[in-house]
């Protein structure tokens, strides 16, 4: 195993667990996930941490 | 190496990150994640399934927040990052300072790469209250940065935090190593904007003497 090999972790990632992920984040901040998408699909997500969440997850999810 | 491409694609770029990442990160684990759909997430290793996580720098306190979602472009031949947030946050509270963002494609109101700053301006209030816009914070503002083609890399906002003294460099030639990685990131940009704007390009080239013949 090289060193960089190491250093760098190859997985598989599901819906399943990115939905799951996304509905933590979403209950603890008081947001349901239909209107994650509306606001995420339309640039009006304001809370940085809800922002990181539909680039990285949300838009996976729903094939945005 | 990944067998698949997509897989061996992010591996390649998730090596040129450490190479950068380890000039202020003294520790440096990448998680890559492959969904079915062809997509995947390059963020560190910490983090969870949607969410970023975060990777202390050499100073305590000051994290790197990012993560990159990305698929293959239509030939099958580069990785396209898709989504992107590169930030400065805090340690004791998460508080994200500062974010380039990159969200491609979102729409013709909002530029795809754009910056996020968190702080308190009463200039910034008094524009948006002259321009009859309710109060919001400064960070709900994307200020553009760069465009899709040359927007802010990691390299840059690495350099960015050692040229600002937030953070202390691993090795001393720093300035080599991101003069390097940028290079590479240039060259990879312009490839793909000779792709985009083919005709253009040609016409560029003929200027400067090359010979170039269209294809069939």
């Amino acid at each position: 195993m090289t060193r960089d090999s190491r250093r760098v972790q190859h997985r598989v990632i599901t819906s399943e667990e990115l939905r799951a992920d996304v509905d933590r984040v979403l209950a603890e901040e008081r947001m349901t996930f239909d209107r994650f998408v509306e606001l995420g699909r339309s640039d009006e997500l304001e809370n940085p941490r809800l922002r990181d969440l539909w680039l990285l997850a949300g838009a996976i999810l729903v094939g945005a | 190496m990944p067998d698949q491409p997509l897989a061996a694609a992010a591996e390649h770029f998730a090596r040129g990150l450490l190479d950068v990442l380890e000039l202020i990160c003294p520790v440096t684990v990448l998680s890559v994640a492959e969904h079915s759909n062809g997509q995947g997430i390059i963020r560190p290793a910490d983090g969870t399934a949607g969410e970023p996580g975060r990777m202390a720098t050499t100073t305590a306190g000051i994290d790197l927040r990012f993560f990159y979602r990305y698929d293959l472009d239509p030939d099958g031949d580069y990785l396209r990052v898709q989504g992107s947030s590169i930030g400065l946050s805090l340690t004791p509270n998460g508080r994200c300072l500062l974010r380039i963002e990159y969200d491609r494609g979102k729409g013709p109101d909002r530029p795809d790469a754009h910056v996020h700053v968190d702080a308190d301006g009463a200039l910034w209030g008094t524009a948006l209250t002259l321009s009859g816009q309710p109060l919001r914070s400064l960070h709900t503002v994307h200020i553009p940065a760069g465009g899709r083609r040359f927007r802010p890399t990691m390299e840059d906002f690495v350099e960015f935090l050692l040229a600002e003294k937030f953070v202390e460099p691993t090795r001393r030639d720093w300035r080599i190593v991101l003069r390097t990685k940028r290079q590479e990131w240039e060259e990879r940009q312009a490839k793909a904007a000779a792709r985009r704007h083919a005709p253009a390009v040609a016409e560029a080239l003929r200027r400067l003497g090359w010979t170039v013949t269209p294809p069939p």
